[in-house]
């Protein structure tokens, strides 16, 4: 995947291709950073940081594998860097320790998965609000169809079609990304 | 073939056999099914992790980052084929990094003054214009990047004195040329810490958890144990800390035994490497102070270098003053009114002369 797309005539929409990519990754990296430091309002911090500093050295990056490994492995040294300072300037020894432990030996977070948790949310727009209202009662909540049934006042098998109705729905909007 | 209750229950593994059976073996000769069916198990696994997974507004986020950087357009739509731009013309902003953990051990031309105590009744007395003590200013904070860490930046021009509020609620008023560095979740930090280049007045917040620290670039730092207290560090590195209330505790950042507490009304001073207690000015003494010291310390510790030509005496003559910020501009006029001596400024340059040669 390449983020800079170029055209017949060498030019490129950089600032729509970035938003996009922006985007696309945001929520999923500021939920990646935190798993590390547990702390929302820095790691979105984090993430814009590395946005920053991505959209600063595009054009001197080269990226062999792809923009969203690329970018998750840069918010990973930009959170190393992080709790380390921090436990520079804090003192911060045992927390910070065992944050750094883990954000240095642990490798693999499953970003594919928490990708695909934006792209869900994405998707469930192009529900009908009773359908994406049942979804996220049964999949959010964890209601089953019973509960659901009884508490919108409609049969479960109602609820069946409707969670069955969003999952092939959703499948159709997710496609494109996984063919 | 199948309905989509169907599916569901095999995504679900609940299908009976007889349709677990068959849509297994459309699976295994049909790719693109298979394709759907392993995207679907993944979607509905994955959306019952969605109750954990934060979301920020990404309109927020993205007006957020444009301003940051203000050579993404943040009006650019998505997919707009409107901003064509050639490869490599997109000037990056150039940003300055700086370590600001082991600026600590720069030294840095600094003068930090809480509570600093200048001329205001001369001023009042003898109705000389000043500058207004405080000029709003449109955005006083500011967040940037140094060394890699996102700070927040709260700093005066030249001319003005900015007051500002840290997010715990700490009254700062900068004097000009000052500067202040805190860290982002400084409200949420276990300690708060401030850098502080320049001139400023703290107001500090009590909060008996988190201790307040000022520190500079250099090697002082500052904790306070109460809430009103005076530090002034001059541009070689020295110090001192005046404290009215409470406790004040001076430290040495790299060594932090070489430390000082002072009680109410106790004085201390600093010279890089130890601190002394001296005696504390009297009532009139602190209310009052020699002309040769507003020059050589307090002019120079606006970061401007003071020449005084061979011919100017300076007397040994103390005027009145009293504690608050004022520009730098405002302190030249009173010498220039209350003494004998002609001052010119040139940018960072002042020259004393005598006034009746000139």
């Amino acid at each position: 995947m390449s983020l800079l797309l170029k055209n017949k005539d060498g030019y490129v929409d950089k600032n729509a291709e970035f938003k996009n990519v922006f985007k696309e990754y945001f929520n999923p990296l500021v939920n990646f950073v935190n798993r590390y430091i547990n702390n929302w309002e820095m790691s979105r911090e984090i993430v814009q940081f590395t946005f920053m500093k991505y959209w600063e050295n595009h054009d001197k990056i080269n990226i062999k594998t792809s923009v969203k490994s690329y970018l998750f492995q840069s918010a990973k040294n930009n959170t190393i860097d992080y709790i380390r300072k921090e436990k520079n300037i804090r003192k911060l020894k045992e927390t910070t320790s065992q944050q750094l432990k883990i954000a240095e030996n642990e490798v693999d977070l499953d970003d594919d998965a928490l990708i695909l948790r934006q792209r869900i949310l994405n998707a469930m727009k192009s529900l009908k609000p009773k359908c994406e209202e049942i979804f996220r009662l049964h999949k959010f909540e964890g209601l089953t169809y019973q509960e659901i049934s009884d508490h919108l006042n409609i049969s479960k098998r109602s609820v069946e079609d409707n969670v069955a109705r969003a999952l092939l729905i959703l499948k159709d909007e997710l496609k494109q990304y996984y063919s | 073939m199948f309905d989509q209750v169907d599916i569901l229950k095999y995504v679900q593994r609940r299908a009976s056999k007889g349709v677990a059976k068959r849509i297994k073996r459309k699976a295994s000769n049909d790719a693109a099914f298979k394709a759907d069916l392993d995207l679907m198990k993944s979607i509905f696994s994955e959306s019952s992790n969605l109750k954990d997974f934060k979301v920020f507004d990404l309109d927020t986020e993205w007006t957020q980052f444009t301003k940051s950087f203000p050579s993404v357009d943040a009006t650019t739509e998505t997919n707009s084929e409107a901003k064509l731009i050639p490869l490599n013309s997109v000037r990056t902003k150039k940003r300055k990094s700086r370590n600001w953990i082991s600026a600590l051990a720069i030294a840095a031309s600094l003068l930090l003054l809480v509570s600093v105590s200048f001329f205001l009744d001369r001023l009042q007395t003898n109705q000389v214009a000043v500058a207004p003590l405080t000029a709003p200013i449109e955005e006083p904070v500011k967040t940037v990047v140094e060394d890699d860490i996102m700070v927040n930046i709260a700093a005066s021009s030249e001319y003005e004195v900015v007051e500002t509020e840290l997010p715990d609620g700490t009254l700062v008023k900068l004097n000009p040329n000052a500067k202040i560095t805190y860290a982002r979740d400084f409200e949420t930090a276990p300690e708060r810490v401030v850098y502080l280049e320049g001139v400023a007045f703290f107001d500090v917040e009590t909060d008996k958890k988190r201790k307040f620290i000022i520190k500079d670039y250099a090697s002082l730092g500052v904790e306070v144990l109460g809430t009103a207290f005076t530090v002034e560090v001059y541009p070689d590195g020295q110090a001192e800390i005046r404290n009215k209330e409470g406790r004040v505790k001076g430290f040495k950042v790299d060594k932090p035994e070489v430390n000082i507490i002072l009680a109410k009304g106790e004085i201390a001073t600093y010279n890089g490497s130890a601190f002394t207690k001296i005696e504390p000015l009297t009532p009139e003494q602190d209310f009052r102070q020699p002309i040769d010291y507003i020059i050589n310390n307090i002019v120079k510790g606006y970061g401007h270098k003071v020449s005084i030509a061979p011919d100017a005496i300076i007397s040994n003559d103390s005027i009145d003053y009293k504690h608050t910020v004022l520009p730098l501009e405002s302190i030249l006029m009173i010498l220039n009114n209350k003494i004998n001596l002609k001052i010119e400024r040139d940018g960072k340059n002042i020259v004393i002369k005598n006034a009746t040669l000139n």
